[in-house]
């Protein structure tokens, strides 16, 4: 099997507390990946830090949120010819250890999802009942059955790549997933990961957010899907 | 419709058009942009000095008073400038974003020519 280029694209905002640690712990334990950090117009000294370690990383003049971080990131990817992109968190939820899993599965598949609940059940919460409520619209207009939608730590192959960093509409969420699965027939596989708690920081989830969220995905998949 | 009504519409118009063209001149408004308002607002004046046309089409169209006509007409045309206006604001922030992540791509590439690897 010939090498993958493989780019971990580590989308940071506000990190200043965990990023040291985690693209530390990629460049030491994982030489045989390339990794990029997002710096989406963190406000702390996230860029202070990438710079002086010498990381390499993409500085955003403005924020963007997610989508727009990750998809300069996937910019990048598709620019230096990467065959496989892969989003890593900047607060060390995703654990680098389960990637080569992912990159196993990519040669075979367009997107390979890092997956909490492949063989492990479902934790019953507030969570987890979004989830599965996404996974199952997802599974109504595509047929299928994606358990772990919500996971951000998803693998990308460069077909994917072109299509992703270019153009609206097209952060790393379930919506996208699901449009990519139903207008550009993509393979999706999910293998099992485990998520570790974030290193610092705050999580985005709050109610307000969480009801937009939702209504996001409901309205972006159950309705705009066909008319893309 | 009342003298006092069409007093309203002429005043209106004449003020938009004044803060319009203040917008433009000032450089806070493209040229481009300010045609809609001129042009809505040259409709306003017409309506003020000769209220006939409203009454003319109300008539035509069935409503039972001609204000009913003209607001719904107005309220029609705001509507389609207010989707127009969303849809070019949506566009704005799709080419900031490009933007941006064209600016992050090209500051990493210059950095990588400028300091080649040890």
């Amino acid at each position: 099997m010939t090498q993958r280029k493989v780019l971990l694209i580590i989308p940071a905002y506000n990190e200043e507390e965990s990023i040291e640690r985690v693209v530390d712990e990629l460049i030491a334990d994982y030489p045989q990946y390339d990794y990029v950090v997002v710096n989406d117009g963190s406000k702390d000294s996230t860029a202070t830090i990438c710079r002086s370690n010498g990381y390499r990383f993409l500085d955003l003049p403005i924020n963007l949120g997610l989508a727009g971080a990750f998809q300069a990131g996937l910019k990048y990817a598709y620019m230096r010819d990467y065959d496989c992109a892969i989003q890593i968190d900047g607060d060390g939820q995703h654990r680098p250890e389960y990637i080569e899993s992912l990159v196993r599965e990519i040669g075979d598949y367009d997107i390979v999802i890092g997956s909490r609940f492949v063989n492990e059940d479902k934790p019953k919460s507030m969570r987890m009942l979004g989830s599965n409520l996404i996974s199952g619209i997802i599974k109504l207009t595509t047929g299928v059955r994606i358990n772990d939608p919500t996971s951000g730590m998803r693998a990308y192959n460069k077909k994917m790549i072109k299509e992703l960093a270019f153009g609206p509409n097209l952060g790393p969420e379930p919506d996208t997933i699901s449009y990519l699965i139903k207008r550009k027939g993509a393979q999706v596989k999910e293998v099992q990961v485990q998520m570790a708690d974030r290193l610092a920081g705050e999580s985005y989830l709050n109610l307000k957010s969480s009801v937009k969220y939702m209504t996001h995905m409901f309205f972006s998949v159950l309705f705009i899907q066909f008319f893309r | 419709m009342s003298v006092f009504l069409q007093a309203i519409l002429f005043i209106a118009a004449v003020i938009l058009t004044a803060f319009v063209t203040r917008s433009v001149k000032k450089s806070k408004m493209r040229i481009e942009d300010a045609f809609f308002w001129v042009v809505l607002s040259f409709f306003i004046l017409l309506l003020s000095i000769f209220p006939q046309i409203g009454y003319w089409f109300s008539d035509l169209l069935g409503f039972q008073a001609p204000i009913n006509f003209i607001m719904l007409f107005f309220i029609f045309v705001l509507l389609i400038k207010g989707f127009i206006t969303s849809r070019h604001a949506s566009q704005l922030e799709t080419k900031v974003r490009e933007l941006s992540e064209q600016v992050a791509c090209d500051r990493l590439n210059h950095y990588e020519r400028t300091h080649p690897e040890k």
